[in-house]
């Protein structure tokens, strides 16, 4: 046995008991948040690691695969932005920083272990970890009514979802006998299952459990109509918990997703390749509808993460291996350009104490390039060229075309059309209106770091993708 | 060569970010010489430009991104190289124009200058992805210029012009995508497609039409024109130099290069309809023009009348009409940022109003000022012996031929043509002066900078259209091959 | 029908029944007597498929200790009239009419399969044990991890507790 496949996860378990001992001895909070960022970071090189492990099958239910080293690398960055962006948020806020930190590496050990697994049991441990840590850290502006409305909603919702979930695996389990995706993947097609009836007989108790295992992911990936949680939540949690939700765990909880189905259900990808697409076209059409009437902006995300995850849900109901190359590249352009937004929204919280729409007025005079980086951002999160956002969302356009979604096809293209007007509002706010007040913006030069790197990503990813291309078509195999 | 062209000024825009905010002159200056340098190369490519080749010239190719059959590639033939003159000229004087300008300098300067290399871009981009990006590019900064420095109305003016070209890109977007699927030949190189794309007719009619609407919102053709006179009188004078001169030059272009040589067989099939339209315009504009007492909205639906002429040109598909519509196009993109920067700034910077009821007997006050207007209305007017005439006048010949009925009726335009213009030079020029108009200092050497250049290249086109008609004749021959005209 | 299906039956419908008194019960401390009602029928379930070692913790861990921390939660958190401390909302019919239409489906679900049985069974205790330390230890462990973040969180909400008073 090699424990060596372990590392990143190890490191991130020493990391979260080191933050909780830091917490005691360092009078700093950017001590606390330092020590998560080396931790979380560490991890990530230790991932450079792994490569000589490729395609190591530890167990029951752990591999180390391109794909999950290209997620491993993506939430881990993930949780470096969301710290680092947090420092001075989790100061102002007054948020206890060893537990934020903690928790915060505590959720994305949960995303970790997540997409590296091909067993539905720690898929679902992976998944509860990552939720659980997250009811807390949503939870922890503890002065906001809203942070805890929110927590509790995510917290019952959540709970909810958990026993779908859950009830959906012990289906699949029940029909085939192990909760191993290969080896469900063998039952289904063989028909050879651990009842004595054949697995083909059992299919309508298969499609049920198919059924609820995509309702248990489609709460987590905020998708219509499992979506409703999701603007209370994102509103009321700490801003940069917001990022890390909508980025973090909505790209772990894809990435299990498409190994789930693709792996494990194959099989079965007529039936559920339709209902994917069904939950697409709603969620990107009632997330950017709903995005249109919204003054905070925060709000004005959550609906629009909605959407965004309507256009991944798209490349998903492909179903085919040409589906799965679109999704992680339009994940890693997400997480990008939702970062840039979320550390541009955070530093008008930290000045201003709110996120409304106001609040981004004449902006462009108090920090021009930070509304110019926003701009970029909202380009791509709309799909123009030459952003990241236009190549991702052309890569999954392209992959619908080709399995005969042309509708869902249309149907982003005019999404994309009515998403305009509410990120439009914003740059009008920024660029037409003038100041409401005349306060100095304190502009920490972390976010200034956030901020550039992640407009300088968005444009390297739409305009020499090349390389990326590359390397996340070769990511974007399974080892099975 | 090309690329140089077309990334100098975003270069400029780039290093004017970063220049001292407080040094107002600094900027100005810097930005001026910037938008010289376009200006020289351009110089330079036409003393190498072979005039007797159809294809493209100074061509630049290389894989970009190869995984899609995106590939960056760059070329200017005729049709293309007279409007990287204008391009570049205008960008100048519209700089020139701008020295008044005291409101975040900074940010305009860089503005005008991305928007050049939008400009410039666009008119050498033969891949669909370039294409689009630069089309996009050029609709970001005139967004601002007349959102930021725009007259009373700017937001609404500004919300409207981004509205309309947006909706009309992204349709085109829309097109540029089923064009690729639909093709099958995985490759975004305008070009090729062109060439080797085996559309069915009924398939190249709706990609005709998405691109069309694209097209007819830049241009613009009627129906699609209402956010121009509203941006027009709503730009700082500099942006409404580059609007009517050279934005207005897109979409005609787009048809030029792409709808025609891409779907020859819808081409033929929306002859006609683009015929009417054009004639449309025309009229419609002139009458429009007529009854407005503002006189640079008055140039606004000036410049709708104008594109009419090309749309009609387009329409006939002959080699004269054809050549005609790029002579309009080019004389154009002279007169009307000249017709702008008189009413819009030489005339408004005195009086402060452009109202013609406020204004009069001018001539009297600012003979120079007057008399250049004059000769300005005149060059838009059609008079022979200036670059206006001989646009119209090859159009019309070489539509006679092939629509005489909508010629006909199109005459009608030029004579509202010619009484808007007179009624303008009569209200504004002629009669009393007011008294508060005494003593109004006549055109400045700066003023004149810009004025000059563009009159000696209007006379210029006007008496030997011979210089530009060799650059057009090669390309529009190849365009009528491939529509099966010729 | 045989010994075997009537105390299925039996032990459903108390384990039913007693789950939805938890529910629809207006006083808390109902509620929590109602789940230990209803965790003690799934006992009896495990039971009647012969996992009498998971019987016996249900019936310790669910049964004994976490509802009894229920119910100590309750008392000390609670100082009020108890006859109505549950919260309702006025969304009643719209969760009868889902959970019917789930009720629905699930029926015809099962009216569609056609079933199979095990006959092999197994020691449990022991395939328990190897199951868990062996195939899933990696989610055993996870588990671990979970508890802390639990204690955390609980650390972090009663800190919580104690500013606000």
């Amino acid at each position: 046995m090699n424990v060596g496949i372990f590392t990143p996860e190890i490191v991130m378990v020493i990391t979260l008991i080191v933050i909780l001992g830091v917490k005691y001895l360092a009078k700093n909070q950017f001590t606390v948040g330092l020590t998560a960022v080396v931790g979380l970071i560490t991890a990530g090189v230790s991932l450079a690691y792994l490569t000589d492990d490729l395609g190591m099958i530890w167990g029951h239910s752990f591999v180390v695969d391109s794909y999950s080293i290209f997620f491993k690398a993506l939430l881990i960055g993930v949780a470096v932005v969301v710290s680092v962006i947090s420092f001075k948020y989790v100061e102002e806020k007054k948020i206890k920083p060893g537990e934020f930190y903690s928790l915060l590496v505590a959720s994305t050990l949960g995303m970790l272990v997540m997409v590296s697994s091909y067993s539905l049991v720690s898929i679902y441990i992976g998944l509860e970890l990552m939720s659980i840590s997250a009811y807390i850290l949503i939870g922890m502006l503890q002065e906001d009514k809203r942070s805890t409305e929110a927590a509790l909603k995510y917290l019952l919702i959540g709970a909810l979802t958990s026993a779908l979930l859950l009830f959906g695996v012990s289906l699949l389990y029940g029909v085939t006998g192990t909760t191993n995706l290969i080896q469900i993947a063998e039952v289904v097609s063989s028909g050879q299952g651990a009842l004595t009836a054949t697995a083909a007989s059992m299919t309508p108790l298969l499609m049920m459990g198919v059924v609820f295992v995509l309702a248990g992911f489609g709460f987590k990936v905020a998708a219509v109509p499992f979506h409703m949680w999701a603007p209370d939540t994102y509103e009321g949690a700490p801003t940069s918990i917001t990022a890390f939700l909508i980025t973090g765990s909505e790209a772990a909880a894809f990435a299990a997703l498409l190994r789930v189905f693709n792996v494990g259900l194959s099989e079965l990808a007529e039936t559920w390749s339709l209902l994917i697409a069904i939950l697409a076209l709603l969620s990107m059409t009632l997330g950017n509808i709903g995005a249109l009437t919204q003054t905070n902006v925060k709000r004005m995300m959550a609906y629009s993460a909605i959407a965004q995850a309507g256009y991944v849900l798209v490349g998903v109901a492909v179903a085919t291996q040409s589906g799965i190359f679109p999704v992680l590249y339009y994940l890693l352009a997400y997480a990008f350009m939702t970062l840039g937004c979320f550390a541009v929204i955070i530093l008008l919280s930290n000045n201003f104490d709110s996120e409304e729409l106001d609040d981004f007025r004449g902006l462009s005079e108090k920090a021009p390039m930070f509304a110019a980086a926003m701009t970029l951002f909202f380009l791509s999160l709309v799909g123009i060229p030459p952003t990241g956002g236009f190549l991702g969302k052309f890569f999954i356009f392209k992959a619908a075309i080709g399995s005969n979604y042309l509708w869902l096809a249309l149907a982003m293209a005019i999404n994309s059309v009515i998403s305009l007007p509410y990120y439009y509002g914003v740059v009008k706010n920024m660029y037409l209106e003038s100041p409401t007040n005349n306060m100095k913006l304190t502009i920490p030069s972390e976010l200034k770091f956030v901020v550039g790197f992640s407009a300088i990503a968005i444009l390297g990813l739409g305009i020499i993708p090349e390389k990326f291309i590359n390397l996340i078509q070769l990511a974007a195999n399974f080892v099975f | 060569m090309l690329s140089t062209l077309v990334f100098v000024p975003l270069i400029g825009a780039i290093i004017t970010m970063f220049l001292p905010k407080e040094e107002d002159r600094i900027i100005k200056i810097f930005a001026l010489l910037v938008s010289l340098i376009p200006i020289v190369l351009v110089g330079m490519m036409w003393l190498d430009f072979d005039m007797a080749a159809a294809g493209m010239q100074f061509v630049e190719k290389a894989e970009w991104i190869p995984s899609l059959g995106v590939t960056y590639h760059l070329g200017v033939d005729g049709i293309s190289f007279p409007l990287l003159v204008i391009s570049a000229l205008i960008t100048t004087m519209a700089i020139i124009t701008s020295w008044n300008i005291d409101h975040r300098v900074k940010d305009f300067f860089a503005f005008v200058l991305l928007l050049e290399t939008g400009l410039l871009g666009l008119f050498v981009a033969l891949d669909y992805v370039l294409f689009y990006i630069f089309w996009e590019i050029v609709l970001v900064p005139m967004y601002f210029l007349i959102g930021i420095w725009g007259g009373p109305r700017r937001r609404y003016a500004s919300i409207k012009f981004f509205i309309y070209t947006l909706l009309g890109s992204v349709v085109m977007l829309v097109g540029i995508l089923a064009l690729y699927f639909g093709s099958g030949l995985q490759t975004f190189d305008i070009l090729t497609i062109a060439q080797q794309a085996n559309l069915s007719p009924t398939f190249q009619w709706w990609l005709f039409l998405a691109f069309f609407l694209g097209f007819a919102v830049k241009v613009p053709v009627f129906p699609f024109h209402t956010w121009l006179p509203d941006a027009h009188v709503e730009a700082p004078t500099g942006g409404s130099m580059l609007l009517a001169g050279v934005l207005l030059k897109m979409g005609a272009y787009g048809f030029y290069r792409i709808s025609y040589t891409t779907f020859p067989d819808a081409a033929q099939s929306f002859a006609l309809f683009m015929g009417v339209l054009g004639v449309v315009n025309i009229i419609y504009g002139a009458l429009a023009a007529m009854a407005q007492e503002d006189v640079k909205k008055m140039a606004a639906y000036s410049s709708i009348s104008h594109m009419g002429f090309v749309l009609v040109g387009l329409a006939a598909m002959t080699p004269m009409s054809m050549n005609g519509g790029l002579y309009v196009l080019f004389s154009h993109g002279l007169i009307s940022p000249l017709m702008f920067f008189f009413v819009g700034s030489v005339f408004y910077d005195r009086t402060h109003t452009r109202m013609m009821g406020e204004l009069g007997g001018l001539y009297t006050k600012i003979p120079l000022a007057a008399g250049l207007l004059a000769f300005t209305a005149f060059a838009n007017l059609g008079l022979p012996g200036l670059s206006g005439f001989i646009g119209e006048f090859f159009t019309f010949a070489g539509t006679w031929t092939e629509l005489p009925n909508l010629v006909m009726i199109a005459v009608v335009g030029l004579v509202f043509t010619a009484a808007y213009h007179l009624r303008m030079m009569q209200k504004v020029l002629m009669g009393d002066a007011p008294a508060k108009y005494d003593g109004l200092p006549d055109i400045s050497a700066r003023e004149l900078w810009v004025a000059i250049p563009l009159m000696l290249l209007i006379i210029w086109a006007g008496i030997y259209p011979n210089t530009l008609l060799s650059f057009f004749n090669p390309s529009v021959e190849s365009i009528l091959a491939v529509l099966g005209v010729m | 029908m045989g010994l075997e299906a009537i105390s299925f039956l039996v032990l459903a419908i108390i384990t039913l029944s007693s789950a939805l008194a938890l529910v629809l019960s207006r006083n808390i401390v109902h509620s929590a007597l109602f789940l230990i009602l209803s965790f003690v029928g799934v006992a009896g379930l495990y039971l009647l498929m012969q996992a009498n070692f998971l019987a016996a913790v249900q019936i310790l861990v669910y049964g004994g200790a976490i509802a009894i921390i229920l119910v100590f939660g309750v008392m000390l958190t609670q100082r009020e009239d108890m006859s109505s401390t549950n919260l309702f909302n006025k969304q009643k019919g719209l969760a009868l009419l889902v959970a019917s239409v789930l009720l629905m489906v699930i029926s015809r679900v099962i009216w569609l399969t056609k079933w199979g049985s095990i006959t092999t069974i197994k020691t449990t205790v022991h395939n328990i044990a190897t199951v868990m330390l062996q195939q899933y230890v990696l989610p055993f462990e996870i588990v671990a991890i979970l508890l802390l973040v639990a204690m955390i969180g609980a650390i972090v909400l009663a800190k919580k507790v104690e500013k606000a008073s």
